[in-house]
C-alpha cells in the first residue's frame, strides 16, 4: 500500500509555490479574489494529477501551466476579455530619460489587463518568474521566435503605457489581434 | 556588430538568453558606442522596475491554510498493480497452503505390498491370475527360470497379466529383459498384426497363441535367449 504520486506530496507543492501562483494568477487575472480562487483550483488539480508528475523538480512549470490553464477556460467561459491592440506597437525600444521611475504596481496591472493573454502571460512568466524564453514557449507551446516577438512588443507597450508614451488603444485592433495570434 | 544588430538584442540581455558569441559581440559593441551603452542601461533599469513591480503583490495572509483546507484529505490508494499482485500473492500462498496440507501421506507399507513383486513357477502364476478372474496365458516357449515377477498392467483401459522375464546374460548374450502383457482375444478385437518391430533400444513382438495374443516387449535384440533350448 502506498500513497499517490511519485515522490512529492501536494502539501509540500503547496508550501512551496502558493506564494508564488497566487502573484501569477494576480498579474494575469488583475483580480484579488479570482487570483485566489485560480491558486485553490490549480492545487487540487495538481492533487488530483499528482502522479503525471514525473519529476518533482518540473513542479513549478507545471504548475503554472496548470493555472494558465484553469485563467484560460474562465476567459473562454466568460468570453470576455478587454485588451488593446499591438499593432502600432515597435519591437525595438525607444530611448527612455534616465533616471527611470519606479513603476506603481496598480498602474502595471492596469496595463497587463489591457495586454491580450498571449502577450500578457508571457511577460509575467518573463519578469516575474524569470522564466527563460525557452521556458516561456514551452509552458505556452509556441515557437521561441514567436515568445521574443510577443515579448518585445509587450515590453515596448508597458514601456509606452508606463513611461508615458503615447499608445494607441483601439478596440476594433485589439480584437483582430486576438484572432490572429 | 552594428548599431541596428546591437538593438534588437537589447531585449535579450539576461544571462543565458544569448549564445557565447553573439553575448561577446553585443558587448564589444556596447564597449565603442555611446548611444547603445544608454540604451542597455535604460532597457536594464526598465526591465528591473518592471520585475520590481511586477512582484509587488501581497499574498493574503491565510491563504496557505484555506488552500490546504480545500484539499481533499489523503486516502491511501492501491495502484491496480499492487493489487494485482496482492491478490496474485494471495491466491499463491492459499494455494500451496492448501497444497501442502491435501498431499496424501506416504505410507511405505503400502506400497512395499503393492509394489512385492511376485515370483513362483508358471503353474502359480496360472492359479494366482486365475483366482483373480484374469484371463491368462503363458508362453510355453518362454524359459520359466528366468520368469522374475507377475503382475497386471492396464492395457488401453482394460487389466490385463503382466509377466516379466529376465535374462541375466552369459558369454554369448549381454542381459536382457521382456515384458509379455497376456491380451485376450475376447477383451480386444486383434487385427492384424506385425509380428515384430523393431525401435532404438526394444523390440516388439506380437504372438498368437490361441485365444490370447502375447504382445512382447524386449531388449536384447532377440528373444532366443528367453527361450527354452528345445524350443530353438
Amino acid at each position: 500500500m502506498r500513497w499517490p504520486g511519485p515522490s512529492c506530496k501536494i502539501e509540500e507543492l503547496v508550501e512551496a509555490h502558493y506564494g508564488t501562483l497566487y502573484r501569477y494568477a494576480f498579474r494575469l487575472s488583475g483580480s484579488a479574489a479570482e487570483a485566489e480562487d485560480l491558486t485553490q483550483d490549480t492545487f487540487c488539480q495538481a492533487q488530483s494529477k499528482l502522479r503525471q508528475l514525473r519529476e518533482p523538480d518540473k513542479a513549478r512549470p507545471w504548475l503554472f501551466a496548470i493555472l494558465r490553464n484553469a485563467y484560460l477556460h474562465r476567459v473562454r467561459d466568460r468570453k470576455i476579455e478587454n485588451s488593446v491592440s499591438l499593432d502600432c506597437v515597435g519591437d525595438l525600444p525607444d530611448r527612455l530619460h534616465e533616471p527611470l521611475p519606479e513603476i506603481d504596481p496598480v498602474r502595471l496591472q492596469e496595463a497587463l489587463d489591457d495586454l491580450p493573454e498571449v502577450f500578457r502571460t508571457p511577460v509575467i512568466l518573463f519578469y516575474f518568474e524569470e522564466f527563460s524564453y525557452r521556458d516561456i514557449a514551452d509552458q505556452m507551446g509556441v515557437p521561441i521566435g514567436t515568445i521574443m516577438s510577443r515579448l518585445a512588443r509587450a515590453k515596448a507597450f508597458l514601456r509606452g503605457r508606463l513611461m508615458q508614451t503615447p499608445v494607441l488603444i483601439d478596440d476594433r485592433l485589439a480584437r483582430r489581434v486576438e484572432e490572429n495570434v | 556588430m552594428e548599431c541596428s544588430s546591437a538593438r534588437l538584442l537589447l531585449n535579450f540581455q539576461r544571462p543565458g538568453e544569448l549564445d557565447a558569441d553573439e553575448r561577446q559581440a553585443f558587448k564589444q559593441h556596447l564597449d565603442i558606442c555611446p548611444d547603445c551603452a544608454a540604451q542597455s542601461r535604460s532597457e536594464t533599469q526598465l526591465d528591473r522596475a518592471l520585475a520590481r513591480a511586477m512582484q509587488a503583490v501581497p499574498t493574503p495572509a491565510s491563504l496557505r491554510a484555506r488552500i490546504l483546507a480545500n484539499l481533499r484529505p489523503r486516502r491511501p490508494v492501491p495502484l491496480p498493480w499492487i493489487a494485482a499482485a496482492a491478490c496474485l500473492l494471495l491466491a499463491l500462498g492459499v494455494g500451496t497452503f492448501v497444497w501442502l496440507n491435501h498431499r496424501p501421506q506416504f505410507d511405505h507399507n503400502s506400497f512395499m505390498t503393492e509394489m512385492d513383486m511376485k515370483s513362483g513357477d508358471f503353474d502359480t502364476v496360472l492359479a494366482v491370475f486365475h483366482g483373480e478372474g484374469i484371463p491368462v496365458a503363458i508362453p510355453p516357449q518362454f524359459n520359466p527360470s528366468y520368469l522374475g515377477f507377475y503382475d497386471t498392467q492396464i492395457v488401453q483401459g482394460r487389466k490385463v497379466a503382466h509377466l516379466l522375464f529376465h535374462f541375466p546374460g552369459n558369454n554369448d548374450n549381454r542381459p536382457a529383459i521382456a515384458h509379455v502383457f497376456v491380451l485376450p482375444k475376447s477383451t480386444f478385437n486383434i487385427g492384424e498384426l506385425p509380428s515384430q518391430e523393431s525401435r532404438s533400444n526394444h523390440t516388439f513382438e506380437f504372438w498368437n497363441h490361441g485365444n490370447f495374443v502375447f504382445a512382447i516387449m524386449h531388449t536384447g535384440g532377440s528373444l532366443t535367449p528367453f527361450l527354452l533350448r528345445n524350443d530353438l
